[in-house]
């Protein structure tokens, strides 16, 4: 990887709770069109380190760089807000543009690149007829596909997927895949999960993380433990 | 004037209804925030921490008012660095801060000259006293509270539904979050005066809580706050003068009765549809 590629590269990074070692001196790369599988089990550091690429958290030690103006798109496992706020569905997607509405329309206006990205989004999520619900009103599963449309319209250089397809229905989760299939190829991908099906997202490589990173080969992720279809039994 | 006339028609000091007009406009706005960042009980928390300001400000002979806000402007900047979701749930510490302040603003005052006048008027407040400084300086703290909100709304908004998110977005979010705390305790702070330390955040409560109930969407439960607000501070001070009682917790009675009332009847019966 050449460093004008690098968009996120962590150095020694680790993260503590309280006494508790979560991270221990990680070191990774993260370069334009990367697709990289976070693996472990529940409670091996997964959605920390994701959170710390994202800037959510601060390192205990080590050195953490992000490319100035990286646009992040995210789909957390756990929504952080309160449903019962009075937002509508397409509001709350739109706050995915809220970089851009700031800097082209401080003064709020219609963007008609925004409204076709709304409107192709909501399409494939099968959203439609839920733009104007608000989140009280959706299911979880709707939930989760309106996290995905707000990361995505942000049409982030990184995008960080923390078990994205969990509340999801078998349609639904074909439907996420094949957008993330037709994500531009310089679009970043980290997906953080404890049960990868290489059917439908295939890393370029992977990471064990179980407080620090092992590296998993990608011909042997068939055979892997926490590969979909080898992790239950 | 259609103002005077209506002040004498409801038998209220024209003071005293602006003062209640203004209030009304801060439970709207301010009060929306409060209730939907669930910000009821630190607001409550750094009411009555100012207390404590307010004993201070009496000992050292500078006015209550400020230190009041000194109180409640250090509350915030001290919470603001919390997420949200941390900050809901840090009820013991709110908890402390609501005992500390009482207890520090009741010792302060007991050493201060003219104590047994000030305590039961800063704690139930007294709209009869209302001056018409005390309207000037009200006016226009709450036109720079609603022009900070509107004109931050989007950033506002998005800050107080989801901040993680926001700060993905590059939202100065630490420094946003200041800004909704300073908005929170500067407003329990302009309403001592009105109501009370003990029932001012209940005041910046009740009409969004009962807006909720009746309205979906953010614009319609602001105004609805602000209506709602007008009608329980309006309503209140005119049944306190009618039946001689304090209108601090006159108002604040109404406005519980109203609440309980919106909550007994089914929601779809009083909700605006979608």
């Amino acid at each position: 990887m050449s460093a004008a590629d690098a968009i996120v590269t962590l150095r020694r990074v680790s993260y503590r709770f309280g006494a508790d070692v979560v991270l221990e001196e990680i070191d990774l790369d993260l370069a334009e069109g990367d697709r990289l599988a976070l693996l472990g089990p529940n409670g091996g550091g997964k959605s920390t380190l994701v959170r710390l690429v994202l800037g959510l958290l601060r390192p205990a030690s080590g050195t953490l760089d992000r490319r100035r103006g990286l646009r992040l798109g995210y789909v957390p496992q756990f929504p952080a807000f309160d449903r019962q706020f009075p937002v509508r569905l397409e509001e709350m997607i739109l706050q995915g543009r809220l970089r851009d509405r700031r800097r082209s329309r401080p003064l709020g206006g219609n963007d008609p690149h925004e409204r076709q990205l709304m409107e192709a989004l909501v399409e494939r999520l099968d959203l439609g007829a839920l733009r104007r619900a608000y989140l009280t009103e959706l299911s979880g599963g709707e939930l989760k596909r309106a996290l995905v449309a707000r990361a995505l319209i942000a049409e982030p250089d990184l995008l960080i997927l923390d078990e994205p397809t969990a509340a999801l229905d078998e349609p639904s989760r074909r439907a996420f895949w094949q957008l993330i299939a037709a994500l531009p190829e310089r679009t970043a991908i980290v997906l953080a999960t404890h049960d990868l099906d290489p059917e439908t997202f295939l890393p370029k490589r992977a990471e064990l993380v179980d407080r620090r990173l092992e590296p998993v080969e990608i011909g042997s992720l068939h055979t892997h433990p926490l590969v979909c279809g080898h992790g239950h039994g | 004037m259609l103002f005077d006339a209506l002040a004498a028609a409801l038998g209220v000091a024209p003071a005293a209804l602006a003062a209640a007009l203004l209030a009304s406009l801060l439970c709207g706005f301010v009060g929306t925030v409060v209730v939907l960042r669930r910000l009821v009980a630190l607001g409550g928390g750094i009411a009555h921490a100012a207390f404590g300001g307010v004993g201070l400000a009496l000992v050292l002979g500078f006015d209550p008012r400020a230190g009041a806000a000194g109180v409640a402007v250090l509350a915030a900047a001290a919470l603001s660095p919390l997420r949200r979701e941390r900050l809901a749930r840090q009820d013991a510490a709110i908890g402390v801060l609501w005992a500390v302040g009482m207890a520090a603003g009741m010792l302060l005052l007991s050493r201060s000259a003219n104590s047994d006048l000030q305590v039961e008027a800063i704690l139930f407040g007294d709209l009869a006293q209302v001056r018409v400084q005390d309207l000037v300086l009200l006016s226009g703290f709450v036109v720079a509270m609603i022009a900070t909100l509107l004109f931050f709304g989007r950033e506002l908004i998005a800050t107080a539904f989801d901040d993680e998110h926001a700060q993905l977005q590059g939202l100065p979010v630490g420094r946003l979050s200041f800004v909704l705390l300073l908005i929170v305790a500067l407003s329990v702070v302009a309403l001592l005066s009105l109501v009370g330390i003990v029932l001012a955040i209940a005041l910046l409560a009740i009409p969004p809580l009962v807006a909720l109930r009746l309205f979906r969407s953010l614009p319609a439960i602001v105004a609805g706050g602000c209506g709602i607000g007008l009608l329980l501070t309006v309503g209140g001070l005119a049944v306190a003068v009618r039946m001689a009682m304090p209108a601090g917790p006159t108002i604040i009675l109404l406005g519980g009765v109203v609440l309980g009332l919106v909550h007994v009847l089914p929601q779809r019966a009083v909700r605006a549809p979608r």
